[in-house]
C-alpha cells in the first residue's frame, strides 16, 4: 500500500487532529516525508473534487468534509444555524488568528480595551485554544483551534485574506510604507 | 463644537476610529489632532463610560492634546518619548482598524456557513482496544465458569463480634438492697459496700442511693474527713 493511502486510512479512522510526529512513528517515515505526503493528499482532493480536505495548523493534520459539501452534512445532522459572533469576538478571533502565538495583553493593547471575558468564552466555546507558556500558571498565549479553521471553511491559516502580511512578527503594524510623518 | 451620532463603541481604540471614519479622514497624526476635540467632547457627555475603561481613555486623550499642540503651536518640539508614543498610537489605531476590517470578513467566512465536519470515533477510547464482535467466540459453559468464579469471590457475610454485656446496676435495685443492708445491720460504712464493685459506675450508684434514702429518712450519714470513708447508721424511728 502507498504510504498516501496509509495516511488517508489513518486519518480517516483517527477522526481528531494528529501530530505529524505520531504518523512519522506509526508508518516508520520521516516527517517531513508525512508532511509533503499530506500536502499531496490534499492537493488530490481539490484536483478530484473529493468530498475530503486536510486541515493542517502547526504540526497536527485533520481529515475533514470538504466546505462546498457542508450543505449535505448539515442536512443530515439537522443542525440549526449556530448562534452568530458579535462583532467585538469577531475582533478578538482576527487579532488571534493572525497573530497567534498571543498574549491577552498583546490583543488588549491593539483592541484598547480589556478582552478578558470574551477570551474566556472564545476558550469555552473551543475556538481558541489557551497554551500556558511559564509553567506557572500566569501567562498563556492564545491561538486559532482547529473548531476555528473549520467553521471558516478554510484549510490553513495561510488561507486567511491577506495573512502573510498581517501575520508578521516584530512590529505592531508591519507594513510601515504607509505611515505619515508629521 | 461637532455633534456626531456614533454607533456602539468598544473602548477608546473604536471611538477614535468611528471618529476618524465620520469625519472621512485617514489614520494620521493630522486628522488625530484634528478629531482630539471630539473625542473629549464625547468622553465627557457620556456618563455611561465603564470606569475600569476610563484610565485607557484619559490615557488616550492626553496623547491626542499633545498631537493637538503640536498643530497648533509648529515651533513645540516633542521629546523622543514623545515622539514614540504618538507613532505607537497611530500604529494601534492602523493596526486595530485592520484587525476591524478582517473581522468583518471572518463573521462574512463564518456565515457562508462552509463547515467541515470531522469524525470524533476515537474521541476518548484511544487508550483502548475493543476486538470486533466477530472475533468474540463464547461458549454458554465459559460462562457458566465465568460465573462460578466471580461467586467464589464473594466474600461470607461477616460475623458480627460477640460482646459480652455486663449487667448494669439499677438505681432503684440499690436503693432497695441498701434498705435491707440497713435493717440488718442498722450500720454500715461507704468502703463497706463498693468494696466488691464491678466498675466506677456502681461507685456512683451506691452513692446516690444513699443520699436518696437519706432524703427518705432511712439512714444517716457522717463522714470525717475529706475523701474519707462515709458512716451510715439507720434512723431509730420515734427518736
Amino acid at each position: 500500500m502507498e504510504i498516501g493511502s496509509k495516511i488517508e486510512s489513518i486519518l480517516l479512522a483517527y477522526g481528531e487532529p494528529i501530530a505529524l510526529s505520531k504518523l512519522a512513528k506509526v508508518l516508520g517515515e520521516q516527517e517531513d516525508v508525512i508532511r509533503e505526503t499530506v500536502e499531496k493528499l490534499d492537493a488530490e482532493y481539490l484536483e478530484q473534487r473529493r468530498g475530503f480536505a486536510i486541515l493542517r495548523k502547526e504540526n497536527f493534520v485533520q481529515l475533514v468534509s470538504h466546505p462546498d459539501c457542508a450543505e449535505s452534512i448539515r442536512k443530515l445532522k439537522r443542525i440549526e444555524d449556530e448562534t452568530t459572533l458579535s462583532p467585538a469576538t469577531l475582533e478578538v478571533l482576527s487579532i488571534i488568528a493572525y497573530r497567534s502565538p498571543i498574549t491577552r495583553s498583546e490583543i488588549e493593547m491593539i483592541r484598547g480595551v480589556n478582552c478578558s471575558s470574551i477570551l474566556r468564552s472564545l476558550s469555552i466555546r473551543g475556538l481558541v485554544d489557551r497554551i500556558e507558556e511559564s509553567g506557572d500558571g500566569r501567562s498563556y498565549t492564545y491561538s486559532p483551534s482547529f473548531s476555528l479553521l473549520k467553521i471558516l471553511g478554510v484549510k490553513t491559516l495561510e488561507d486567511l485574506p491577506e495573512y502573510a502580511n498581517l501575520s508578521r512578527n516584530g512590529k505592531l503594524y508591519p507594513d510601515q510604507k504607509e505611515s505619515v510623518s508629521a | 463644537m461637532y455633534s456626531i451620532k456614533l454607533e456602539q463603541f468598544e473602548g477608546p481604540m473604536d471611538l477614535l476610529l468611528q471618529l476618524i471614519e465620520k469625519n472621512e479622514l485617514d489614520i494620521t497624526r493630522v486628522s488625530l489632532a484634528r478629531v482630539a476635540d471630539q473625542f473629549i467632547e464625547y468622553m465627557e457627555s457620556n456618563h455611561n463610560l465603564p470606569l475600569e475603561q476610563m484610565a485607557d481613555f484619559l490615557d488616550t486623550a492626553a496623547r491626542l492634546l499633545l498631537l493637538k499642540s503640536k498643530a497648533l503651536l509648529p515651533v513645540l518640539q516633542f521629546t523622543e518619548e514623545e515622539e514614540e508614543e504618538i507613532v505607537d498610537l497611530e500604529e494601534r489605531l492602523r493596526l486595530y482598524a485592520l484587525f476591524k476590517e478582517k473581522a468583518m470578513l471572518l463573521g462574512g467566512m463564518a456565515e457562508e456557513q462552509r463547515y467541515m465536519f470531522s469524525r470524533e470515533a476515537f474521541v476518548g477510547l484511544d487508550k483502548m482496544f475493543l476486538p470486533d464482535p466477530s472475533m468474540l467466540r463464547v461458549l454458554s459453559s465459559d460462562l457458566e465458569s465465568a460465573l462460578k468464579k466471580l461467586l467464589d469471590t464473594i466474600p461470607d457475610p461477616e460475623k458480627l463480634k460477640e460482646k459480652i454485656l455486663r449487667r448494669t446496676i439499677r438505681l432503684e435495685e440499690k436503693i432497695k438492697r441498701l434498705k435491707e443492708l440497713i435493717l440488718q445491720r442498722t450500720k454500715f460504712t461507704f468502703f463497706e459496700i463498693i468494696r466488691d464493685r464491678r466498675d466506677h459506675g456502681e461507685i456512683v450508684v451506691s452513692f446516690l442511693a444513699i443520699l436518696e434514702l437519706v432524703r427518705q429518712k432511712h439512714m444517716t450519714v457522717r463522714q470525717e474527713d475529706n475523701f474519707g470513708d462515709m458512716y451510715v447508721e439507720k434512723i431509730v424511728e420515734g427518736k
